[in-house]
């Protein structure tokens, strides 16, 4: 479904179902965008960022980006835009006290909001009210109270998610300087945003390494620290969930499923996605009938 | 066996009823004899469960606290707070989901619990 929805307090919400659209755009403010169906390819720079539906990008204020979606079958595109106002009362309410507030009531946090773009897991209580506030809107909602409700919460589960996808991960690098910390996870990023866009294709970890500006011994190392996993592992168990995703939406023959999200084997697929999820392809399938 | 009718003492009934059918949207059997007032079943929603509401003037009987589920927490606390429904507070996450509480003005309390299944991506 096509809406453009602008909010009197000026938050923003696009909904688009396409197969084919390129366009160059500069995000007037916050924006998270979402891929429910199919998958779309943002340019960030030199940068390739896609999003699947497990997952979604934050854009900055002022980024300027290139979307893109070239599909057989029509991609549901979804987008929020905070308005500045909007997010900066909710970040003043969300990190400093009540009592500060009253004291202060101007008083602001950080004057400007910077997050680190990068692709995150699009899960838990964000998938899920997003879920709730796309299906309003779809069948008419024009409460913007409730919107705006849904759109706060947004807010909650993302600097939650940032919580733990930045700082929480950073904390595990082993070096005692923060700043070192969060420049590294910064680069590790961007290796695991190369994964989730180049998922489905042999990545060499020259290549991975070459694009995080790390060395392959460095990048190794520190991968595992912050995510527990090595990029290989990182790399396997976002295929198996693609694979998920696709048995679950589509009629896709397995063996093709298999080819599709990167894998080389069908046996060595159903033997990973047996011990991942305990129950084999096949057999998930069909409980889903 | 299941659950039919949850007992809720209420030290005022007529103020009560309009509670649960007003503000919540439960509703009452059509006609309610003047002599069973002191008792009234409010069903919940079309289903063959009942809030049993118990007269208790003296304000001794023992307080509920009922877990009601829905399918859309933050709908469902928008709109009771726009029927005046004093939450007391946010709507917060829980590991099993979304929860928002409330009271009556008898002490008894309600959760509005939106059960999320994460394990599916």
């Amino acid at each position: 479904m096509d809406y453009i929805k602008t909010l009197r307090n000026n938050n923003r919400i696009l909904s688009e179902t396409r197969a084919h659209r390129s366009q160059t755009q500069c995000t007037s403010d916050l924006s998270l965008k979402f891929a429910l169906s199919g998958n779309e390819t943002y340019q960030v720079g030199k940068r390739e960022l896609s999003i699947y539906p497990d997952s979604f990008l934050m854009l900055n204020k002022g980024t300027q980006y290139t979307s893109r979606i070239d599909s057989d079958v029509p991609v549901e595109s979804f987008s929020i835009i905070f308005d500045q106002g909007f997010l900066h009362d909710f970040s003043n309410a969300y990190t400093l006290s009540a009592n500060k507030l009253l004291d202060q009531p101007g008083l602001t946090g950080s004057s400007s909001i910077d997050f680190n773009e990068t692709i995150y897991p699009f899960a838990g209580d964000m998938r899920f009210n997003i879920q709730h506030l796309k299906n309003h809107l779809d069948n008419g909602l024009q409460d913007e109270l409730l919107i705006n409700e849904y759109l706060h919460h947004s807010l909650i589960n993302y600097y939650r998610v940032y919580n733990n996808e930045v700082y929480n991960k950073a904390d595990k690098l082993n070096f005692t300087n923060r700043s070192t910390r969060i420049e590294i996870l910064k680069r590790l990023n961007i290796a695991k945003d190369f994964m989730y866009t180049n998922y489905n294709r042999n990545i060499s970890l020259e290549e991975l390494g070459r694009q995080a500006c790390l060395s392959v011994n460095h990048l190794l190392r520190t991968f595992k620290q912050a995510f527990s996993l090595s990029p290989h592992q990182f790399l396997i168990q976002l295929r198996l969930q693609r694979a998920r995703i696709l048995l679950r939406t589509t009629q896709y023959p397995i063996n093709e499923i298999v080819c599709l999200v990167g894998f080389e084997c069908p046996s060595s697929f159903i033997r990973l996605f047996k011990a991942k999820y305990f129950i084999t392809p096949q057999k998930y399938r069909q409980a889903l009938i | 066996m299941k659950i039919k009718h949850v007992t809720v003492f209420v030290s005022d009934m007529e103020e009560a009823v309009g509670f649960f059918t007003e503000k919540l949207g439960f509703s009452t059997p059509e006609t309610i004899p003047i002599d069973k007032y002191n008792e009234v079943p409010i069903r919940i929603n079309n289903a063959d469960q009942y809030l049993n509401l118990v007269m208790d003037e003296n304000k001794d009987g023992f307080k509920s606290r009922i877990i009601l589920s829905t399918d859309d927490c933050l709908k469902d606390y928008h709109q009771l707070k726009t029927q005046g429904i004093d939450f007391k507070g946010q709507p917060q996450y829980l590991s099993s989901g979304l929860y928002a509480e409330f009271c009556d003005n008898y002490g008894n309390e309600y959760v509005l619990l939106e059960e999320r299944d994460y394990t599916e991506v």
